[in-house]
């Protein structure tokens, strides 16, 4: 083919390209994702036998900054932007409803200078879900080098057997440690080779950039995304049951051990803080009768560490308890006023 | 590494340059050098395999060549038989005997065996041991002089465009663009980076966003969940089908648009197979790599057609079982090469030399007809069939089948409500336009211009930048 040809069909597809770029860009009214497109779960920690497992996102062994809790914590603290706001390296440590007596002791061993902890009715209550608790104790082995994937596949069967012992049902099993063997893989992942890890900080680093350049679509999440509005009284439901349910003599034990473990971080002479993250009225309305929120700024008080009371600030939830990424990166921004004003 | 991820296209550009501009020799020792830092990105600890499998492929084949003696010449013939084969018995099948002699020894009242090997099967096994066997082979039979230096052999088996799932470059192929330094073309490069683009689009946008739908199918399967109707079954199988041709083809398209931009050729590894008419064109269209290797290392020497019908077909079965197996170490692999053996045995005796043929168009109005009808079947059948190579059971795989073939006529609910929520049919409509514009030039010569070819190309470097990709996966291949 002639080069002069050749290089005006090279300009038709640029210029096509460029076209459809810019039509997008300033006709496409796409609805940000409600999720963080690009933040994973993170790989598995384990705060010692029968103490987990966490999840742990970003460097937590060099990170100046760690960001402890529950699941909102992952959704509602946008790393991206502590990162950006001079905090040093940020990094998340959290769990699903994590239980903090158990979560706290795990962070003594990070050298994070900076401690953030999200506090929530749910920190006082023992995880709900019996088969995450029941399949997950056992840490799995560290990832050999040439068969990662065996030590994997002996783990899951063994975790499977357990379930299997405590009379779950056989196809539930099966299915959950499927979700298992993801979320191991995924562990090791993180944990294993530099160069997967290095993959996958490039790709998240990538992604990032282009989800703020380039309003994005997913077909996955297709009607969460495009066609589904926030619904902020989705949990509340939920949550006072749970709130309900939780008795209060276990709450105050649990008090007493988070107390403890704060203190000693800040004998350390790490900065702690913590913080009740934004959620809905609705919800708020459900927990309060059952875990007022004086339970919990009890234990910031008798721990002597400060608490950034944010519950009521107006960010705007997808289910009442989790920001969408939108709000949350807006929160994310004011969190780290906040927090440099405090640190000043 | 792999052709999806961003280190991949950070590092290629010095790769790139350095294939370019450095005298030719130190050319081909770079590449070599970024082939390993490739393959051993995933695991380096197998690197030594590939390096021991191509020494002594290397050293067999010189001294077949250098040898008139039959005996010598078996002797080494053997030698890198044994070798490949016992790398790919041990790595890629030891699990899978294991496994079966577990049950075995517990179906007669034994304790039963550990299955789980201390390894895992090492990413692109298949592919270099079949390259390296054929270039052995080949030798052997005279089609072919040895490299001339190791380097460019081992470059041969481990250049990283074709390492880790081919597609199956033979050496006559490869090693003559070896000897002199490639020719900057233009048209190649663009060529090269359209290749890379579709293959980018197919393997993000399609085949990853298409994986969920399908594991969700495969949930329902091995659970006999009540949500396998027939509807759930066909779309989750058309979705995999979709998948698994987006993936490989992807994969393959980006090799050989790496190969362009490198001013090499790759044969061609997919020719629209999902507009072929019968299983013997569908398999002139699907990994073509793949069957030409089996057709002239297994289906010839046991025979070929040349020893009447049943011995044709026996050979047949035995390709494809093999075929099938080679896919992976599972029960379903060997029922799915048996199928597809059994439909060319079908279709051979049915139709003989009539049955449809790449590169024969239909003619007339009720061909055309025909055609269609044969598409829709073949399709039908390479969907039902997929099921046994998708599915991890034998069992999970003949629940889908059941719910796509027999509960239908059982007058079982259809499910229909399922076409409701088909919204990943966005995805697959790439797919067909594709096969739609392929069958536009086989059966009435349109061919799209340049610049029609850089706008497709451009509407696909456009869907890469705005659609998103939740559920990053490997190859599909890569397992194999």
């Amino acid at each position: 083919m002639p080069r002069a040809s050749l290089t005006q069909a090279a300009s038709t597809g640029a210029a096509t390209f460029a076209a459809l770029l810019a039509a997008w860009l300033g006709l496409a009214d796409v609805p940000p994702p409600l999720l963080h497109p690009n933040q994973s779960d993170g790989r598995l920690v384990w705060a010692g036998p029968e103490k987990g497992p966490f999840h742990a996102i970003g460097p937590v062994e060099s990170a100046d900054i760690l960001f402890v809790g529950d699941s909102r914590v992952h959704d509602d603290v946008v790393l991206e932007v502590m990162r950006s706001a001079g905090f040093g390296t940020p990094a998340t440590l959290w769990g699903p409803g994590a239980y903090l007596p158990d979560l706290l002791p795990l962070v003594g061993a990070y050298p994070a200078r900076a401690i953030v902890v999200g506090l929530s009715f749910l920190s006082l209550a023992e995880n709900p879900n019996p088969l995450v608790a029941a399949a997950l104790r056992e840490a799995p082995p560290p990832p050999s080098r040439l068969a990662a994937a065996a030590d994997a596949a002996r783990w899951r069967q063994r975790q499977e057997r357990a379930l299997l012992a405590t009379g779950a049902d056989r196809a539930a099993a099966a299915a959950f440690t499927a979700d298992l063997a993801e979320a191991l893989a995924l562990h090791y992942e993180h944990a294993g080779s530099w160069t997967h890890r290095l993959d996958r900080e490039l790709a998240e680093r990538a992604d990032y950039r282009r989800t703020r350049a380039v309003p994005t679509v997913s077909p996955r999440p297709w009607r969460r995304a495009w066609f589904e509005a926030p619904e902020p009284t989705r949990l509340a439901r939920w949550a006072a049951g749970l709130a309900a349910a939780s008795r209060p003599d276990r709450r105050a034990r649990a008090a007493g051990e988070i107390e403890r473990a704060l203190a000693a971080l800040r004998a350390d002479g790490r900065r702690v803080v913590c913080v009740l993250l934004p959620t809905d009225e609705s919800l708020r309305t459900g927990v309060a009768p059952h875990v007022p929120d004086d339970e919990l700024r009890a234990v910031a008080a008798a721990a002597g560490v400060p608490l950034l009371e944010h519950q009521a600030a107006p960010f705007g939830t997808r289910d009442g308890s989790h920001l969408t990424w939108p709000e949350a990166e807006r929160y994310s921004h004011f969190l780290a006023g906040e927090l440099a004003a405090l640190w000043r | 590494m792999s052709f999806d991820s961003v280190t991949f296209w950070l590092l290629f550009p010095c790769a790139f340059a350095a294939w370019w501009l450095l005298p030719w020799q130190a050319a081909k020792c770079v590449a070599l050098l970024f082939s390993l830092v490739f393959y051993g990105w995933w695991n380096p600890w197998y690197l030594p395999l590939i390096l021991l499998s191509s020494l002594i492929d290397w050293g067999a084949a010189q001294r077949i060549h250098a040898s008139a003696e039959r005996a010598v010449r078996r002797h080494w013939l053997l030698v890198s038989l044994g070798t490949n084969l016992g790398l790919l018995a041990t790595f890629k099948y030891g699990g899978f005997a294991l496994t079966n002699a577990d049950r075995l020894a517990r179906s007669l009242g034994g304790s039963g065996l550990d299955t789980v090997v201390p390894w895992v099967v090492p990413v692109g096994i298949s592919f270099y041991t079949f390259q390296t066997l054929s270039y052995t082979l080949d030798v052997y039979w005279r089609r072919l002089a040895p490299a001339r230096t190791f380097v460019d052999f081992f470059l041969y088996v481990a250049f990283y465009p074709q390492l880790v799932a081919g597609p199956i470059v033979r050496a006559k192929t490869l090693l003559p663009q070896f000897e002199r330094a490639p020719r900057w073309r233009p048209a190649r490069l663009l060529h090269g980076v359209y290749l890379c683009a579709q293959g980018l689009f197919l393997k993000v946008v399609v085949a990853d966003n298409l994986a969920p739908e399908v594991d969700r199918l495969m949930a329902l399967a091995s659970a006999d969940a009540p949500g396998l109707t027939p509807t759930a079954a066909w779309l989750g199988m058309l979705y995999f089908g979709c998948e698994l041709f987006a993936d490989f083809a992807g994969y393959s398209a980006i090799a050989i648009g790496l190969a362009a931009l490198l001013g090499l050729r790759f044969p061609v590894n997919f020719l629209y197979p999902l507009a072929a008419r019968g299983p013997a064109e569908f398999w002139q269209r699907w990994h073509i790599t793949l069957s030409t290797w089996f057709r002239d290392y297994v289906y010839i020497p046991l025979g070929g057609s040349r020893g009447g019908p049943w011995r044709t077909y026996a050979n047949l079965c035995i390709t494809m079982v093999l075929s099938g197996f080679w896919h992976g170490a599972a029960w379903g692999m060997l029922v799915w090469g048996a199928l597809h053996a059994a439909a060319l045995c079908v279709e051979r005796a049915w139709l003989g030399r009539r049955a449809p043929a790449l590169g024969r168009p239909p003619s007339g109005l009720l061909g055309c007809a025909a055609a269609c009808g044969g598409i829709a079947l073949t399709q039908a059948f390479v969907l039902v069939a997929w099921t046994f190579f998708r599915a991890p059971e034998v069992e999970h795989a003949l629940r889908i089948v059941r719910a796509m073939l027999v509960a239908p006529a059982g007058g079982a609910p259809l499910g229909l409500g399922a076409l409701a929520d088909a919204r990943h049919l966005v995805l697959v409509s790439p797919v067909v336009l594709m096969h739609l514009r392929r069958l536009a030039r086989e059966w009435l010569g349109w061919r799209e211009s340049a610049h029609e070819r850089a706008v497709g190309a451009a509407l696909m470097l456009f869907l890469l930048a705005v659609v998103r990709r939740d559920n990053a996966q490997d190859f599909l291949y890569f397992q194999f």
